[in-house]
Protein backbone atom coordinates (compact mmCIF):
# COMPACT_ATOMS: atom_id res chain seq x y z
CA UNK A 1 0.00 0.00 0.00
CA UNK A 2 1.39 3.10 -0.88
CA UNK A 3 2.18 5.41 2.06
CA UNK A 4 0.23 8.63 2.62
CA UNK A 5 2.75 11.10 1.04
CA UNK A 6 2.49 9.53 -2.34
CA UNK A 7 -1.62 9.05 -2.17
CA UNK A 8 -3.12 11.27 -4.85
CA UNK A 9 -6.05 13.60 -4.82
CA UNK A 10 -8.31 14.96 -7.39
CA UNK A 11 -9.42 18.80 -6.68
CA UNK A 12 -11.84 20.22 -8.74
CA UNK A 13 -11.93 24.47 -9.38
CA UNK A 14 -15.07 26.31 -9.51
CA UNK A 15 -14.21 26.80 -13.30
CA UNK A 16 -14.44 22.72 -13.56
CA UNK A 17 -10.91 22.07 -13.99
CA UNK A 18 -9.30 18.65 -12.36
CA UNK A 19 -6.24 19.01 -10.83
CA UNK A 20 -4.09 15.95 -9.29
CA UNK A 21 -2.14 16.37 -6.57
CA UNK A 22 -0.27 14.62 -3.86
CA UNK A 23 -2.40 13.99 -0.65
CA UNK A 24 -0.09 15.50 1.82
CA UNK A 25 0.30 18.56 -0.10
CA UNK A 26 -3.60 19.37 -0.06
CA UNK A 27 -4.09 18.06 3.23
CA UNK A 28 -2.20 21.90 4.23
CA UNK A 29 -5.76 22.95 3.77
CA UNK A 30 -7.64 22.06 6.67
CA UNK A 31 -10.72 22.03 4.39
CA UNK A 32 -9.31 19.39 2.33
CA UNK A 33 -7.96 17.47 4.99
CA UNK A 34 -11.66 17.21 6.59
CA UNK A 35 -12.99 16.54 3.46
CA UNK A 36 -10.43 13.51 2.97
CA UNK A 37 -11.40 12.18 6.34
CA UNK A 38 -15.18 11.94 5.50
CA UNK A 39 -14.86 10.86 2.17
CA UNK A 40 -12.50 7.66 3.76
CA UNK A 41 -11.22 6.68 -0.10
CA UNK A 42 -9.07 9.71 -0.87
CA UNK A 43 -7.99 9.51 -4.62
CA UNK A 44 -11.41 8.25 -5.79
CA UNK A 45 -13.90 10.89 -5.39
CA UNK A 46 -12.91 14.18 -6.88
CA UNK A 47 -13.33 16.88 -4.41
CA UNK A 48 -14.48 20.55 -5.53
CA UNK A 49 -13.22 23.61 -4.38
CA UNK A 50 -16.05 25.47 -5.20
CA UNK A 51 -14.72 29.45 -4.32
CA UNK A 52 -11.44 28.97 -5.92
CA UNK A 53 -10.51 29.33 -9.66
CA UNK A 54 -8.50 26.78 -11.49
CA UNK A 55 -5.56 29.90 -11.83
CA UNK A 56 -5.49 30.70 -7.73
CA UNK A 57 -6.03 27.01 -7.03
CA UNK A 58 -2.66 26.40 -9.15
CA UNK A 59 -1.21 29.04 -6.74
CA UNK A 60 -2.26 27.89 -3.85
CA UNK A 61 -0.82 24.44 -4.56
CA UNK A 62 2.34 25.88 -5.48
CA UNK A 63 2.62 27.25 -1.74
CA UNK A 64 1.78 24.02 -0.27
CA UNK A 65 4.10 21.80 -2.26
CA UNK A 66 6.76 24.16 -0.97
CA UNK A 67 5.30 24.16 2.42
CA UNK A 68 4.25 20.54 2.49
CA UNK A 69 6.84 19.55 5.38
CA UNK A 70 6.45 22.56 7.34
CA UNK A 71 5.28 21.13 11.09
CA UNK A 72 1.71 21.39 11.32
CA UNK A 73 0.23 24.26 13.23
CA UNK A 74 -1.21 24.14 16.58
CA UNK A 75 -4.23 25.31 17.22
CA UNK A 76 -2.54 27.42 19.96
CA UNK A 77 -0.39 29.01 17.71
CA UNK A 78 -3.37 31.27 16.64
CA UNK A 79 -2.38 33.93 18.83
CA UNK A 80 1.38 33.85 18.63
CA UNK A 81 1.07 34.18 14.78
CA UNK A 82 -0.67 37.27 15.47
CA UNK A 83 2.10 39.01 17.29
CA UNK A 84 4.59 38.52 14.64
CA UNK A 85 5.60 41.26 12.77
CA UNK A 86 6.08 41.49 8.94
CA UNK A 87 8.67 38.86 8.57
CA UNK A 88 7.89 36.75 5.08
CA UNK A 89 10.37 34.07 4.44
CA UNK A 90 12.44 34.57 0.98
CA UNK A 91 10.68 32.08 -0.69
CA UNK A 92 7.29 33.23 0.38
CA UNK A 93 8.01 36.37 -0.31
CA UNK A 94 8.79 35.97 -4.33
CA UNK A 95 5.68 33.65 -4.24
CA UNK A 96 3.84 36.79 -3.13
CA UNK A 97 4.68 39.10 -6.01
CA UNK A 98 2.20 38.99 -8.07
CA UNK A 99 -0.65 41.42 -8.75
CA UNK A 100 -3.17 42.52 -5.94
CA UNK A 101 -5.78 40.76 -7.69
CA UNK A 102 -4.14 37.57 -7.19
CA UNK A 103 -2.62 38.49 -3.46
CA UNK A 104 -6.62 38.69 -2.53
CA UNK A 105 -7.74 35.77 -4.57
CA UNK A 106 -5.19 33.75 -2.72
CA UNK A 107 -6.04 35.35 0.66
CA UNK A 108 -9.73 34.24 -0.01
CA UNK A 109 -8.52 30.97 -0.96
CA UNK A 110 -6.60 30.54 2.07
CA UNK A 111 -9.06 31.94 4.20
CA UNK A 112 -11.72 29.48 1.98
CA UNK A 113 -9.25 26.42 2.21
CA UNK A 114 -8.43 27.30 5.42
CA UNK A 115 -4.58 27.37 5.18
CA UNK A 116 -3.69 29.54 8.38
CA UNK A 117 0.22 30.30 7.76
CA UNK A 118 -0.72 31.16 3.85
CA UNK A 119 -3.69 33.35 5.18
CA UNK A 120 -1.26 34.66 7.33
CA UNK A 121 1.90 34.94 4.52
CA UNK A 122 -1.27 37.17 2.40
CA UNK A 123 -2.58 39.46 5.02
CA UNK A 124 1.37 40.29 5.76
CA UNK A 125 1.99 41.20 2.47
CA UNK A 126 -1.48 43.57 2.36
CA UNK A 127 0.17 44.71 5.51
CA UNK A 128 3.27 45.80 3.75
CA UNK A 129 1.65 47.71 1.34
CA UNK A 130 -0.05 49.23 3.52
CA UNK A 131 3.07 50.33 5.84
CA UNK A 132 4.06 53.58 5.75
CA UNK A 133 1.35 54.90 3.91
CA UNK A 134 -0.82 58.21 4.58
CA UNK A 135 -4.43 57.34 4.58
CA UNK A 136 -4.76 59.14 0.85
CA UNK A 137 -2.05 56.88 -0.35
CA UNK A 138 -3.66 53.67 1.10
CA UNK A 139 -7.08 54.36 -0.22
CA UNK A 140 -5.38 55.10 -3.69
CA UNK A 141 -3.77 51.54 -3.47
CA UNK A 142 -6.69 49.58 -2.37
CA UNK A 143 -9.41 51.97 -4.39
CA UNK A 144 -11.29 52.79 -0.75
CA UNK A 145 -13.49 55.40 -1.11
CA UNK A 146 -13.36 57.66 1.79
CA UNK A 147 -16.47 58.11 3.39
CA UNK A 148 -15.68 60.38 6.05
CA UNK A 149 -16.55 63.99 5.94
CA UNK A 150 -13.41 66.34 6.20
CA UNK A 151 -14.61 67.54 9.39
CA UNK A 152 -14.92 63.69 10.68
CA UNK A 153 -11.59 63.16 9.33
CA UNK A 154 -9.81 65.84 10.89
CA UNK A 155 -11.29 65.12 14.37
CA UNK A 156 -10.07 61.59 14.10
CA UNK A 157 -6.54 62.79 13.21
CA UNK A 158 -6.61 65.42 16.31
CA UNK A 159 -7.36 62.44 18.54
CA UNK A 160 -4.86 60.51 17.20
CA UNK A 161 -2.33 62.82 16.54
CA UNK A 162 -0.15 61.91 20.32
CA UNK A 163 0.68 58.02 18.55
CA UNK A 164 1.12 58.83 14.17
CA UNK A 165 4.00 59.45 12.71
CA UNK A 166 4.02 62.14 11.37
CA UNK B 1 -33.08 31.57 -25.37
CA UNK B 2 -32.94 30.77 -22.16
CA UNK B 3 -32.39 33.42 -19.82
CA UNK B 4 -29.24 33.98 -18.06
CA UNK B 5 -28.61 31.28 -14.97
CA UNK B 6 -27.42 32.91 -12.16
CA UNK B 7 -25.78 30.30 -9.98
CA UNK B 8 -25.36 31.32 -6.40
CA UNK B 9 -23.89 28.02 -4.54
CA UNK B 10 -24.89 28.11 -1.28
CA UNK B 11 -21.09 27.19 0.42
CA UNK B 12 -20.67 23.85 2.64
CA UNK B 13 -20.09 24.81 6.55
CA UNK B 14 -17.51 27.56 6.33
CA UNK B 15 -14.39 26.76 8.65
CA UNK B 16 -14.14 30.24 9.54
CA UNK B 17 -17.31 32.72 9.95
CA UNK B 18 -16.95 35.74 7.76
CA UNK B 19 -15.75 35.12 4.72
CA UNK B 20 -18.78 35.97 1.68
CA UNK B 21 -17.02 35.90 -1.04
CA UNK B 22 -20.07 34.56 -3.49
CA UNK B 23 -19.81 37.37 -5.51
CA UNK B 24 -20.65 37.04 -9.55
CA UNK B 25 -17.04 36.18 -10.69
CA UNK B 26 -17.60 37.35 -14.59
CA UNK B 27 -15.01 39.54 -16.21
CA UNK B 28 -11.30 39.43 -14.80
CA UNK B 29 -12.13 42.94 -13.67
CA UNK B 30 -14.95 42.07 -11.54
CA UNK B 31 -13.69 39.32 -10.05
CA UNK B 32 -10.42 41.54 -8.92
CA UNK B 33 -12.95 43.90 -7.43
CA UNK B 34 -14.95 41.11 -5.92
CA UNK B 35 -11.83 39.88 -4.15
CA UNK B 36 -10.52 42.48 -2.52
CA UNK B 37 -13.71 44.01 -1.63
CA UNK B 38 -14.13 40.88 0.03
CA UNK B 39 -10.90 40.94 1.72
CA UNK B 40 -11.05 44.08 2.85
CA UNK B 41 -14.87 44.05 3.78
CA UNK B 42 -14.90 41.28 5.95
CA UNK B 43 -14.07 42.27 9.71
CA UNK B 44 -12.09 39.43 10.60
CA UNK B 45 -9.68 39.17 7.42
CA UNK B 46 -9.33 43.33 7.54
CA UNK B 47 -8.53 41.97 10.82
CA UNK B 48 -5.74 39.81 10.22
CA UNK B 49 -3.63 42.47 8.27
CA UNK B 50 -4.39 45.11 10.61
CA UNK B 51 -2.22 43.33 12.92
CA UNK B 52 0.32 42.75 10.93
CA UNK B 53 1.10 46.42 11.24
CA UNK B 54 3.23 48.25 14.33
CA UNK B 55 1.26 50.52 16.54
CA UNK B 56 1.43 53.48 15.25
CA UNK B 57 0.36 52.87 11.85
CA UNK B 58 -2.75 51.57 13.11
CA UNK B 59 -3.95 54.66 14.66
CA UNK B 60 -3.40 56.24 10.99
CA UNK B 61 -5.09 53.88 9.00
CA UNK B 62 -8.13 54.70 11.14
CA UNK B 63 -8.62 57.45 8.93
CA UNK B 64 -8.72 55.37 5.70
CA UNK B 65 -12.34 54.73 5.96
CA UNK B 66 -15.57 54.12 8.28
CA UNK B 67 -14.61 50.04 7.59
CA UNK B 68 -11.21 50.60 9.00
CA UNK B 69 -12.19 52.68 11.62
CA UNK B 70 -14.23 50.24 12.67
CA UNK B 71 -11.73 47.61 12.64
CA UNK B 72 -9.69 48.87 14.69
CA UNK B 73 -11.89 49.80 17.49
CA UNK B 74 -13.93 46.63 17.64
CA UNK B 75 -10.97 44.68 17.39
CA UNK B 76 -10.51 43.55 20.79
CA UNK B 77 -6.85 41.78 19.97
CA UNK B 78 -6.17 45.36 18.26
CA UNK B 79 -7.23 47.40 21.26
CA UNK B 80 -4.68 44.78 23.69
CA UNK B 81 -2.09 45.86 20.90
CA UNK B 82 -2.44 48.77 21.25
CA UNK B 83 -2.75 48.27 25.39
CA UNK B 84 -5.34 50.10 25.26
CA UNK B 85 -7.14 47.07 26.73
CA UNK B 86 -6.15 44.41 28.82
CA UNK B 87 -5.85 40.78 27.51
CA UNK B 88 -8.37 38.90 29.94
CA UNK B 89 -9.42 40.50 33.15
CA UNK B 90 -8.34 37.34 35.45
CA UNK B 91 -4.60 37.81 33.76
CA UNK B 92 -4.68 41.71 35.05
CA UNK B 93 -2.60 41.08 38.17
CA UNK B 94 -0.56 37.71 37.10
CA UNK B 95 2.31 37.61 39.15
CA UNK B 96 5.58 38.98 36.70
CA UNK B 97 7.34 35.99 35.20
CA UNK B 98 4.79 33.56 35.25
CA UNK B 99 4.06 34.62 31.75
CA UNK B 100 7.01 35.79 30.40
CA UNK B 101 5.67 36.27 26.46
CA UNK B 102 2.41 38.33 27.78
CA UNK B 103 5.01 40.93 29.13
CA UNK B 104 4.64 43.40 26.47
CA UNK B 105 7.02 46.48 26.62
CA UNK B 106 5.54 49.67 28.16
CA UNK B 107 3.74 52.16 26.35
CA UNK B 108 5.74 53.53 23.11
CA UNK B 109 9.06 52.26 24.99
CA UNK B 110 11.68 50.53 22.88
CA UNK B 111 11.46 47.57 24.06
CA UNK B 112 14.58 47.33 25.37
CA UNK B 113 13.36 46.05 29.23
CA UNK B 114 10.50 42.83 29.79
CA UNK B 115 8.55 43.84 32.88
CA UNK B 116 10.07 41.19 35.19
CA UNK B 117 13.44 42.87 34.32
CA UNK B 118 11.83 46.24 35.83
CA UNK B 119 10.46 44.59 38.68
CA UNK B 120 13.81 43.47 39.73
CA UNK B 121 14.77 47.24 39.82
CA UNK B 122 16.34 47.70 36.31
CA UNK B 123 14.79 50.65 35.17
CA UNK B 124 13.50 50.99 32.08
CA UNK B 125 12.86 54.29 30.04
CA UNK B 126 9.29 55.44 28.38
CA UNK B 127 10.80 56.76 25.63
CA UNK B 128 7.76 59.41 23.96
CA UNK B 129 7.06 59.64 20.63
CA UNK B 130 7.51 63.47 19.17
CA UNK B 131 3.75 63.75 18.75
CA UNK B 132 3.25 62.49 22.22
CA UNK B 133 4.97 65.24 23.64
CA UNK B 134 2.65 67.67 22.13
CA UNK B 135 -0.45 65.86 23.84
CA UNK B 136 1.32 65.53 27.08
CA UNK B 137 1.54 68.66 27.06
CA UNK B 138 -1.85 69.62 26.09
CA UNK B 139 -2.79 67.01 28.85
CA UNK B 140 -0.89 69.07 31.45
CA UNK B 141 -2.93 71.62 30.87
CA UNK B 142 -5.81 70.13 31.23
CA UNK B 143 -7.04 68.85 27.81
CA UNK B 144 -8.62 65.64 28.23
CA UNK B 145 -6.10 62.56 25.75
CA UNK B 146 -7.21 59.60 24.18
CA UNK B 147 -4.59 57.73 26.01
CA UNK B 148 -5.04 58.60 29.34
CA UNK B 149 -6.53 55.43 30.98
CA UNK B 150 -3.79 52.92 29.03
CA UNK B 151 -2.36 51.06 31.53
CA UNK B 152 1.97 51.75 31.31
CA UNK B 153 2.39 47.94 31.47
CA UNK B 154 0.58 44.84 30.84
CA UNK B 155 -0.37 43.68 33.55
CA UNK B 156 -0.50 46.74 35.32
CA UNK B 157 1.61 47.85 37.83
CA UNK B 158 0.56 49.55 41.03
CA UNK B 159 3.89 50.89 42.24
CA UNK B 160 6.45 52.95 39.81
CA UNK B 161 9.23 54.98 40.98
CA UNK B 162 10.19 57.19 38.18
CA UNK B 163 12.03 60.22 36.88
CA UNK B 164 10.78 63.09 35.00
CA UNK B 165 13.73 65.23 33.07
CA UNK B 166 13.95 68.16 31.01
CA UNK B 167 11.10 70.30 32.79
CA UNK B 168 12.02 73.79 31.17
CA UNK B 169 10.90 76.81 33.00
CA UNK B 170 12.63 79.88 31.35
CA UNK B 171 15.95 79.29 29.00
CA UNK B 172 18.52 78.64 32.34
CA UNK B 173 16.15 76.14 34.37
CA UNK B 174 15.55 72.28 33.43
CA UNK B 175 14.18 70.88 36.32
CA UNK B 176 14.36 66.68 36.94
CA UNK B 177 11.63 65.75 39.05
CA UNK B 178 12.03 62.51 41.07
CA UNK B 179 8.57 60.80 42.58
CA UNK B 180 6.75 57.60 43.51
CA UNK B 181 3.59 57.11 42.11
CA UNK B 182 1.33 53.72 43.57
CA UNK B 183 -2.37 53.04 42.93
CA UNK B 184 -3.65 49.77 43.71
CA UNK B 185 -5.41 49.20 40.67
CA UNK B 186 -3.04 49.48 38.01
CA UNK B 187 -1.23 52.53 36.83
CA UNK B 188 -2.70 54.56 34.05
CA UNK B 189 0.21 56.57 32.07
CA UNK B 190 -2.54 59.36 33.00
CA UNK B 191 -2.72 58.83 36.69
CA UNK B 192 1.47 58.41 36.43
CA UNK B 193 1.64 61.90 34.80
CA UNK B 194 -0.85 63.17 37.19
CA UNK B 195 -0.02 62.28 40.19
CA UNK B 196 3.19 62.98 39.70
CA UNK B 197 2.68 66.40 39.41
CA UNK B 198 0.41 66.90 42.08
CA UNK B 199 1.34 64.77 45.12
CA UNK B 200 2.69 66.38 47.72
CA UNK B 201 5.99 65.13 49.86
CA UNK B 202 6.45 62.29 47.58
CA UNK B 203 8.50 63.88 44.94
CA UNK B 204 11.91 65.36 45.23
CA UNK B 205 12.75 68.25 42.15
CA UNK B 206 16.27 69.59 40.77
CA UNK B 207 16.69 72.61 39.08
CA UNK B 208 20.08 71.70 37.17
CA UNK B 209 20.73 69.47 40.04
CA UNK B 210 20.50 71.59 42.98
CA UNK B 211 17.69 70.00 45.06
CA UNK B 212 14.65 72.53 45.06
CA UNK B 213 12.56 73.19 48.75
CA UNK B 214 9.07 72.50 47.61
CA UNK B 215 7.54 72.79 51.29
CA UNK B 216 4.39 71.38 51.34
CA UNK B 217 3.85 72.49 47.63
CA UNK B 218 3.64 69.87 44.48
CA UNK B 219 5.95 69.60 42.09
CA UNK B 220 3.02 70.89 40.07
CA UNK B 221 2.40 74.03 42.16
CA UNK B 222 6.04 74.44 42.75
CA UNK B 223 6.83 74.98 38.96
CA UNK B 224 3.71 77.17 38.12
CA UNK B 225 5.10 79.47 40.94
CA UNK B 226 8.56 79.44 39.47
CA UNK B 227 7.12 80.46 35.70
CA UNK B 228 4.85 83.08 37.29
CA UNK B 229 7.47 84.46 39.25
CA UNK B 230 10.12 84.70 35.34
CA UNK B 231 6.45 85.10 33.59
CA UNK B 232 7.28 82.17 31.08
CA UNK B 233 5.09 79.20 30.78
CA UNK B 234 6.72 75.46 31.99
CA UNK B 235 7.50 73.53 29.27
CA UNK B 236 6.39 69.80 29.11
CA UNK B 237 7.53 69.89 25.57
CA UNK B 238 10.63 68.71 26.58
CA UNK B 239 9.84 65.39 28.48
CA UNK B 240 12.44 63.59 26.88
CA UNK B 241 12.25 60.18 28.93
CA UNK B 242 10.29 58.55 32.13
CA UNK B 243 12.28 56.69 33.77
CA UNK B 244 10.40 53.69 35.62
CA UNK B 245 13.09 52.76 37.91
CA UNK B 246 10.51 49.99 40.02
CA UNK B 247 7.17 48.69 39.24
CA UNK B 248 5.43 46.18 41.60
CA UNK B 249 2.77 43.88 39.88
CA UNK B 250 0.54 42.49 42.78
CA UNK B 251 0.62 38.39 43.33
CA UNK B 252 -2.69 37.28 43.28
CA UNK B 253 -3.27 36.76 46.91
CA UNK B 254 -2.40 40.95 47.16
CA UNK B 255 -5.04 41.20 44.58
CA UNK B 256 -7.76 39.60 46.49
CA UNK B 257 -6.43 41.75 49.41
CA UNK B 258 -6.77 44.89 47.44
CA UNK B 259 -10.37 44.04 45.68
CA UNK B 260 -11.37 43.12 49.38
CA UNK B 261 -10.27 46.65 50.75
CA UNK B 262 -11.57 48.39 48.25
CA UNK B 263 -15.19 46.79 48.37
CA UNK B 264 -15.03 48.11 52.00
CA UNK B 265 -14.69 51.53 50.67
CA UNK B 266 -11.22 52.60 50.88
CA UNK B 267 -10.08 54.95 48.60
CA UNK B 268 -6.58 54.60 47.05
CA UNK B 269 -5.33 57.03 48.71
CA UNK B 270 -5.98 55.63 52.07
CA UNK B 271 -4.39 52.14 51.03
CA UNK B 272 -1.52 54.20 50.44
CA UNK B 273 -0.89 55.77 53.22
CA UNK B 274 -1.11 59.54 51.73
CA UNK B 275 -3.59 61.26 50.84
CA UNK B 276 -4.95 61.21 47.68
CA UNK B 277 -7.10 64.17 46.18
CA UNK B 278 -6.50 65.65 42.80
CA UNK B 279 -9.15 66.88 41.07
CA UNK B 280 -11.04 65.60 38.70
CA UNK B 281 -10.62 68.71 36.12
CA UNK B 282 -7.31 69.01 36.01
CA UNK B 283 -7.06 72.67 35.82
CA UNK B 284 -3.70 74.35 37.45
CA UNK B 285 -1.04 73.00 35.62
CA UNK B 286 -0.34 75.73 32.96
CA UNK B 287 1.84 78.46 34.65
CA UNK B 288 -0.22 81.29 35.24
CA UNK B 289 -3.36 79.86 34.35
CA UNK B 290 -6.54 79.95 36.36
CA UNK B 291 -7.04 76.79 37.98
CA UNK B 292 -9.12 76.56 40.76
CA UNK B 293 -6.57 74.44 42.76
CA UNK B 294 -2.96 74.07 42.80
CA UNK B 295 -1.54 77.63 40.78
CA UNK B 296 -4.38 79.59 42.37
CA UNK B 297 -3.70 78.21 46.20
CA UNK B 298 0.34 78.64 45.29
CA UNK B 299 -0.48 82.19 44.53
CA UNK B 300 -2.15 82.68 47.29
CA UNK B 301 0.72 81.82 49.57
CA UNK B 302 3.68 84.35 50.75
CA UNK B 303 6.16 83.89 47.65
CA UNK B 304 9.72 82.95 48.39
Amino acid sequence: MASEGEQTVKLVSSDNVEIVTERKVAERSMLIKNMIEDLGAPGEEPIPIMNVSEAVLRKVLEWCTHHKNDPAPSQDDDADSRKKTTDIEDWDQKFMQVDQEMLFEIILAANYMDIKALLDVGCKTVANMIKGKSPEEIRKTFNIQNDFTPEEEDQIRRENEWAEDR
Amino acid sequence: MAPLEIRLYKKPAPHRPGLDSEAPRGSRRAATRAARDAVLNTAELLENVLLHLPARQIFTVKRVSRRFKAAVEKSTDIQVKLLLRLQEPEEKWRVIGRRPAAQKPIFFQKPTKSASEMANGGGAHLEFHEGMKKSINAFLKGEPQPWEDMYITDPPCTSVRLSIDGIKIGPKHSYTLSTYVGHPNGITLGALLRDSFEQKYLGMVKDNGVICRLGSRTPGEYFARRAEKRDVEVEYYNLPTIQIQRVVVPTDAERRRMRLATSRGQTDGEQRGFTFDWPTNRDGFKGGATGRKGITKAKKKRGD
